[in-house]
């Protein structure tokens, strides 16, 4: 059985080291940035499509424009917006990724 | 057949026909009189007894300058005139509420949808609509007519498209607000079967949507009742305005808006200009008796009024009365 040379063992524990790291440190924030993505994302579905789920928005002029893009989004939109967060789910109980 | 070439019905006999006639709505193309015409039949209508308001939707308001009283901070007696009073709908107040009421809702649903990212310029983008002045006017309008604090309302209504969206509004906004209804009873129902739980929550949001849903068959209830609402037409004997309120009846058929009948206005009456007449003004009286010729054959039987040409412009309640006079022969 050939030995793993030096390089193949250093470059795994680097691996090892960095995913390490970066579940440390950054792992967290970039979790955040995407939840924060997906929440924007969906205040602006509400904004400029809140009829569709029921919100009294007047309809902007754009959001016929918009639609075409939002089309494939609609249906995960209404549905993330009815789905009711049960207390473990909640902002205080999460465990951002662990 | 041949058309008419007298008024076969008056806008006296019109309303004699439709004793309940509450809700006068004047309009046309801009510059033909409409609220003149506005003013001279709410005055009538106070003269007969009955409490009326003279109120104006059109965003570039002029009663203020017909009664030269200013009129736009609320409902205004007019001195000299028993059961008279005039109001210019403003509407920036009306904005500025349902501005925060959407940013209300807006706010309330996030917490509902259990979105805590603050997006405060998102919620305030929502309050943006170019269309806010329009429907403020309509909600304004409505609430005068569901108020129902008097007998006889006039509305000088802006020049005819917009009438015709305002009034028009009554349905674009049923079939929203039935729209919206849906999807909020769908949401309920999806979230209460995707909830572990099954809490039973308080929906504001419905309740809103349903109560606006009352308003809006109130009004659209009023505004097609051929026995309450009549829109009226003026024109002159020009070809541009004639040709825009032929286009528009139409219009107000497809919305169910009785159209009342047509008034041609600043007709110049022959006998009391005399003789010795200049070339200029006959030219323009055989313009006028061409369109005329138009005018009997396109609203046959639609014509409840001609009101001549007056040698001073209609301003102040003296000259009202006259053209109220020549209005309800």
């Amino acid at each position: 059985m050939p030995t793993r040379g030096f390089a193949d063992r250093f470059g795994a524990a680097w691996e090892a080291v960095r995913q390490f790291m970066y579940g440390l440190t950054g792992h967290e924030f970039a979790r955040h940035a995407v939840e924060m993505r997906h929440e924007m994302e969906a205040v602006f579905m509400v904004v400029t499509m809140g009829d569709l789920i029921g919100v009294p928005v007047l309809p902007p002029i754009y959001s016929l424009r918009l639609l075409p893009y939002v089309v494939p989004e609609i249906a995960t939109w209404k549905r993330h917006m009815v789905r009711r967060k049960e207390f473990w789910e909640k902002e205080e109980y999460d465990m951002h990724g662990v | 057949m041949r058309a008419e070439t007298a008024i076969t019905t008056s806008m006296r006999q019109y309303l004699g026909g439709h004793p309940g006639l509450k809700f006068f709505f004047l309009g046309g193309k801009g510059g033909v009189g409409k609220t003149a015409l506005a003013g001279a039949t709410a005055l009538w209508l106070a003269g007969e007894g009955k409490r009326t308001l003279l109120a104006s939707t059109n965003p570039v308001h002029s009663l203020s300058g017909l009664l030269g009283q200013n009129v736009s901070g609320g409902h205004t007696a007019i001195p000299g005139v028993p059961n008279l009073w005039a109001y210019e709908i403003d509407t920036r107040e009306t904005i500025e509420r349902s501005k925060k009421e959407i940013r209300e809702k807006i706010q309330w649903f996030l917490k509902f949808a259990d979105i805590s990212t603050k997006a405060d310029d998102f919620v305030e983008s929502a309050t943006m609509n170019p269309a806010f002045e329009e429907s403020a006017m309509f909600e304004n309008m409505v609430e005068l007519m569901l108020k129902n604090e008097y007998e006889a309302y006039v509305f000088d209504t802006a020049p005819t498209a917009n009438a015709r969206r305002l009034l028009g509004m009554s349905k674009v906004y049923s079939l929203w607000v039935d729209k919206m209804l849906k999807s909020r009873q769908e949401a309920r129902t999806l979230r209460e079967m995707l909830s572990f739980t099954k809490k039973k929550e308080e929906d504001p949001l419905l309740e809103y949507l349903l109560q606006f849903r009352t308003r809006m068959g109130q009004a659209r209830q009023l505004l097609t009742n051929a026995q309450k609402t009549a829109f009226f037409f003026v024109t002159l004997p020009e070809a541009l305005p004639i040709a825009v309120i032929t286009r528009f009846i139409g219009w107000f058929h497809d919305f169910g808006i009785p159209v009342g009948g047509v008034v041609v206005n600043m007709v110049m009456d022959r006998q009391a200009i005399g003789s010795g007449v200049p070339e200029f003004v006959l030219n323009r009286m055989q313009m006028q008796d061409d369109h005329m010729k138009t005018i009997w054959e396109k609203f046959d039987g639609n014509v409840r009024a001609i009101v001549p040409l007056f040698d001073q412009e209609v301003r102040g309640v003296a000259m009202l009365r006259q053209t109220a006079q020549a209005l309800f022969r």
